[in-house]
């Protein structure tokens, strides 16, 4: 039997291309590297009854799969699924499975629209989670009227979330994030009058929420005694961020606030030398996710604040943190944490609403006490539907990140 | 003006002209001697990341043995590209070729996303270290590709004009009938040529690569900046690919480092806008063909 040449080449290259995968497949990274300590020594293990039956309760989630915040929307999908997982091994709610529905918003706004439309009007959701970036939540506001279905919000932040909930006219939307305020309010005050960083250059993602962190900043800062000398914007996606950082060495700064920005921007700081001089004080604190990926020496000295952060010293947090890196190979971020704290928040309220009825559901969350799963903290919403919640400020100090101050939306008043 | 910082904004721009370099060139042979804008050329470059991250991060190889390794990695999976692919369609025409180019480099990018996820990367080699040198602060692995650039496209531009190959890839480009009636072996100049210029995507990752993070999306913008920059060249023209790099390169670091800090990308396409103004055919371009 005679096989032709095309032949020949194509079986070849089939056999090179599975030789290629299949070694391509076997060397991606691992989970957990051998060197590698897990957090948590006390994990508990998930209860193993599968009870929940019936017609599944279903979570709509549209959030970014695809574009610029790619990465980090699946990582709060697997967030959620996590949390949802957790909540069917324990009975689901209301003897019914949760199911997640997961929709891409691609970092867009009108697609953003168009997945929350599709997960309402076809999916048939009961209750909807989405998206993370401030630009694509604030247009689906009006739509959120129209398809009348709660809806929480657990990753945006834009000032003007925190006045369309509820009273400030959106019914359906809640949301757990804390806006902007709130994080700067109190780390503003901190870094001026405390650290003594009066002169900050601000890095803004330039887009919605860059823009509205911008005014915010230069107002406090006005307030508290110190000055923004200048904002500087980078396009989403971005790595390069060597001439804006060029650009900040030769400004000399007390200190620079990154809003946005993704790791490289540290590495960068780190290369030019200014971890000495100019500290950054960034916009939420991800240290085990950076340490995974820049090591330990070059976070030294860098503040943070957040809401949630994977290194909250609580025993169920470091189960979670340690349970999600044996799955994914990345550390939560607080956009991960809040996500699966929102998956538990969304059961009760169903389960305390006592059917999928929007409007039942709707009271239920207007008058939750959900007690987070990882902080420990309750959160109630007020009449704008804005989540009560933790204000943490870090600094990595001999390699270990420290918590310096906690406060939260109870305790302080904004300014 | 401090010089210290002019000296930082222009080795910022070297480092980013390097980058793309690497891309152009590699592009403007593609399309020099097959006459293929090839779409797939910036997942090169992502699998160029990938591989030097396996063979450095996992398996554990040296730096410099690495790097050899992926320029190997790369020619072989350039070379199984032309022979699986581009082959059995290069005369069914541009509209034909390109859009196979485009889907390939969807399937590279969604293969690695099937693989590896959504999960950011970063290398770490010995030269991703601070170093000072007189005014400026910098990685050496920065400084490193000035050289590698230096001496790669000496060692190309003595291949193309020295050899038999070279010369039969110069020869291609510029009569293919001829070729063909005086006997070249057109199958292999052309799969060399794309295999030679996934080898540069190649060695462009190793060794820019470990100053960025890795994600699937590596490359994108670089790539379009690399269209941009084979147009500014010349289409086919080695050398206005590599001085055009160059040139939008400095003036994106040295120009959005001292003036408008947050619209980098616009000097760089708004260069290119003028000299298409000027010269449609680019600073170097003669003719379509592949030219150093």
């Amino acid at each position: 039997m005679s096989i032709d040449k095309n032949t020949k080449l194509i079986v070849i290259a089939v056999v090179i291309l599975a030789v290629i995968g299949i070694g391509y497949w076997a060397l991606r990274p691992k989970p957990i590297a051998d060197d590698e300590e897990p957090i948590a020594d006390d994990v508990e293990p998930i209860a193993d009854d599968v009870g929940p039956t019936g017609a599944p309760i279903k979570i709509g989630m549209f959030v970014d799969t695809t574009g610029t915040a790619a990465t980090q929307g699946l990582r709060m999908v697997s967030a959620a699924r996590m949390a949802l997982e957790i909540v069917n091994e324990e009975g689901g709610v209301l003897g019914r499975p949760l199911e997640l529905i997961a929709r891409d918003t691609a970092s867009d706004a009108l697609t953003a629209i168009a997945a929350m439309r599709r997960l309402v009007e076809v999916d048939r959701v009961h209750i909807l989670n989405g998206p993370h970036w401030s630009s694509c939540c604030l247009p689906c506001l009006p739509v959120s009227d129209e398809l009348g279905i709660p809806w929480i919000n657990t990753a945006s932040t834009h000032r003007k979330l925190g006045e369309s909930g509820g009273v400030g006219g959106n019914r359906w939307f809640f949301h757990t994030k804390l806006i902007d305020y709130w994080f700067f309010s109190s780390y503003l005050d901190i870094l001026v009058n405390e650290v003594g960083a009066k002169t900050f250059i601000g890095v803004f993602r330039n887009d919605d929420w860059g823009h509205q962190c911008r005014d915010i900043i230069s107002d406090y800062l006005t307030q508290y005694g110190g000055e923004l000398i200048e904002d500087v914007y980078f396009e989403p996606g971005e790595t390069n961020y060597m001439p804006i950082l060029t650009r900040i060495k030769d400004l000399k700064p007390d200190g620079i606030i990154p809003v946005g920005p993704t790791v490289d921007f540290v590495r960068q700081w780190s290369e030019l030398g200014l971890s000495d001089d100019i500290p950054l004080f960034w916009r939420s604190f991800t240290f085990f996710e950076w340490r995974r990926l820049l090591g330990e020496e070059i976070l030294e000295g860098i503040w943070g604040v957040d809401q949630y952060t994977a290194v909250i010293d609580t025993s169920e947090n470091r189960a979670f943190v340690n349970e999600f890196y044996n799955r994914y190979g990345v550390y939560p971020t607080a956009n991960d944490g809040l996500v699966y704290e929102g998956v538990h928040l969304m059961a009760q309220a169903i389960e305390e609403a006592g059917s999928t009825d929007p409007d039942a559901i709707h009271d239920a969350l207007e008058n939750i006490e959900f007690l987070s799963p990882l902080t420990g903290w309750t959160i109630t919403f007020d009449e704008y539907h804005n989540g009560s919640g933790l204000i943490q400020i870090y600094n990595v100090q001999d390699g270990e990140p420290l918590m310096l101050y906690s406060t939260n939306t109870d305790e302080i008043t904004l300014g | 003006m401090d010089p210290s910082i002019f000296f930082q904004h222009l080795l910022n721009g070297v480092t980013l002209g390097s980058l793309y370099a690497f891309i152009a060139v590699g592009l403007t042979i593609i399309y020099g001697i097959t006459r293929i804008i090839n779409f797939a050329h910036g997942r090169f470059y992502m699998l160029g990341a990938y591989i030097t991250y396996i063979f450095l991060q996992i398996i554990g190889l040296h730096y410099f043995i690495a790097l050899p390794l992926t320029i190997l990695t790369l020619f072989i999976i350039g070379y199984l590209f032309d022979v699986i692919v581009l082959r059995k369609i290069r005369e069914r025409g541009y509209v034909v070729t390109t859009v196979i180019t485009l889907c390939v480099g969807l399937i590279i990018g969604n293969l690695v996303k099937a693989i590896w996820g959504r999960i950011d990367l970063m290398m770490h080699t010995f030269l991703t270290k601070s170093v000072t040198i007189g005014p400026i602060t910098t990685y050496a692995q920065r400084l490193f590709s000035i050289p590698v650039i230096l001496v790669t496209f000496w060692i190309l531009h003595y291949f193309l004009f020295n050899t038999k190959t070279g010369n039969a890839m110069r020869a291609y480009s510029q009569n293919q009938e001829l070729c063909i009636a005086v006997g070249v072996d057109t199958n292999r100049i052309l799969t060399f040529s794309i295999a030679l210029s996934a080898s540069l995507a190649g060695l462009g990752a190793a060794v820019i690569a470990p100053l960025f993070r890795i994600f699937p999306d590596v490359g994108g913008l670089p790539i379009n900046k690399a269209y941009v920059i084979i147009c500014m060249g010349g289409f086919g023209n080695v050398k206005g690919a590599l001085l055009c790099a160059f040139i939008i390169g400095i003036t994106e670091s040295v120009l959005a480092g001292y003036f408008f800090p947050s619209y980098r990308d616009l000097f760089g396409f708004a260069l290119a806008i003028i000299v298409f103004l000027i010269r449609p055919q680019g600073i170097f371009g003669t003719k379509v063909g592949f030219e150093w």
